[in-house]
């Protein structure tokens, strides 16, 4: 299934050649945001494309909550939960996790300790190419959670090519993360919220 | 694109990851960043929602383009003027920067759809020449495009866009002459294009 999710596809609509394809930098697309280009887009900038986000569905933001809730009620001070807000990676990204634990800032975190994706039709996406930003940022846990077959998938041990440790979490199993250690949910707490 | 793909060994090198739900960038913001200078010494171009890089202009472009420039603009009628690497606005994802383009006179961005011609000197640049910009030209109604292609000494003349293509693609060789209705005193051949 994941081997799937990352299939190879070619420049969508055009017939530019990719080595030509410059994209956009986190820097220009900043700009934007900032003049107003991008407002009441649901858009992310990933490795210099502009990408749309679907609308959150019920289930979706039932589960954020699901996750979000614990984690407020364990987390350290110096620590901050960020919800569907920018995360600057590297020149060329600026993913919006659903869900990141942060050092405590009053700016634009750059880094993150978890962040975590709920997936419903974004799989692809956040199997693929954002688990390569993250992990090129370095962040060191990163789950998805695909709605679709049930699992959450954990990742570990990020280095610039992937995160070497990526493992499929049943139900059942229980979930923690250094992030908010004090925290232990099990992957049922999270899909049976809906 | 990829700096983070590029460095996966697997990756066969023209293939790569594009995420789904990509958004293109609207001409509107494009000219927003040039406005805010995000591109100054940049060599960058907007074609179909996407920025590209121009490739390196080799000296032969630059002479070919100079030269050719300097003919034009010997019998170049009053109500026209003559662009080099200027951007031309064409639908809502493209300003393509053609080598030359003659253009009615009007201020600020010049439309595609205004240009009498446009011409692209291509090396390196030849698949997206011929493919992507003759769509964005064709589908803006340029009346006349031409692709001076270096390589297979040729000079291929585009005409009649309709339903988002030229309907007629004329290669002009070595020993032909190369003219147009818009510049009706102009004489040049396609060796005079090529060896200057």
């Amino acid at each position: 299934m994941h081997d799937q999710a990352l299939a190879v596809r070619s420049s969508p609509d055009t017939m530019i050649p990719p080595d030509n394809v410059r994209g956009l930098l986190r820097s220009e697309y900043e700009k934007l945001v900032e003049v107003g280009m991008f407002e009441g887009l649901r858009i992310e900038l990933l490795d210099g494309q502009i990408v749309e986000k679907s609308p959150q569905s019920v289930a979706h933001s039932s589960i954020l909550n699901a996750l979000a809730r614990p984690c407020y009620a364990l987390i350290a001070p110096d620590r901050e939960i960020s919800v569907c807000s920018g995360f600057r990676a590297g020149m060329r990204s600026m993913p919006e996790p659903d869900l990141a634990i942060v050092p405590a800032r009053y700016r634009h975190p750059e880094e993150a300790l978890l962040v975590v994706e709920v997936a419903d039709d974004s799989l692809r996406n956040d199997l693929g190419i954002k688990a390569a930003i993250y992990a090129a940022a370095g962040v060191p846990e990163y789950w998805v959670v695909d709605v679709a077959h049930d699992l959450v998938i954990e990742h570990k041990r990020p280095t610039v090519r992937g995160y070497q440790s990526i493992e499929s979490q049943k139900r059942g199993a229980t979930l923690r993360t250094s992030a908010v250690p004090m925290l232990v949910i099990t992957v049922d707490d999270i899909l049976d919220c809906t | 694109m990829l700096e983070l793909m590029a460095s996966r060994p697997d990756q066969h090198p023209d293939r790569r990851d594009w995420p789904d739900n990509v958004r293109p960038l609207y001409r509107e913001e494009y000219e927003k960043l040039v406005e805010l200078g995000a591109f100054t010494d940049q060599r960058v171009e907007l074609l179909e929602g996407q920025v590209v890089e121009m490739s390196p202009q080799g000296i032969p472009h630059a002479v070919i383009v100079a030269h050719l420039a300097r003919r034009m603009n010997a019998v170049l009628p009053k109500r026209l003027l003559m662009f080099q690497h200027s951007g031309l606005r064409a639908g809502e994802r493209s300003t393509p920067e053609p080598d030359i383009s003659l253009v009615g006179f009007k201020r600020g961005w010049h439309a595609a759809e205004n240009a009498s011609l446009v011409v692209e000197v291509a090396d390196s640049s030849l698949q997206i020449d011929r493919g992507t910009k003759a769509t964005i030209y064709a589908k803006a109604g340029a009346p006349e495009y031409w692709i001076v292609d270096v390589k297979h000494e040729q000079v291929i003349v585009h005409t009649i866009p309709r339903s988002g293509r030229y309907q007629n693609i004329i290669e002009r060789k070595r020993g032909q002459r190369v003219h147009t209705p818009v510049l009706p005193r102009l004489v040049v051949t396609v060796d005079d294009i090529i060896d200057c």
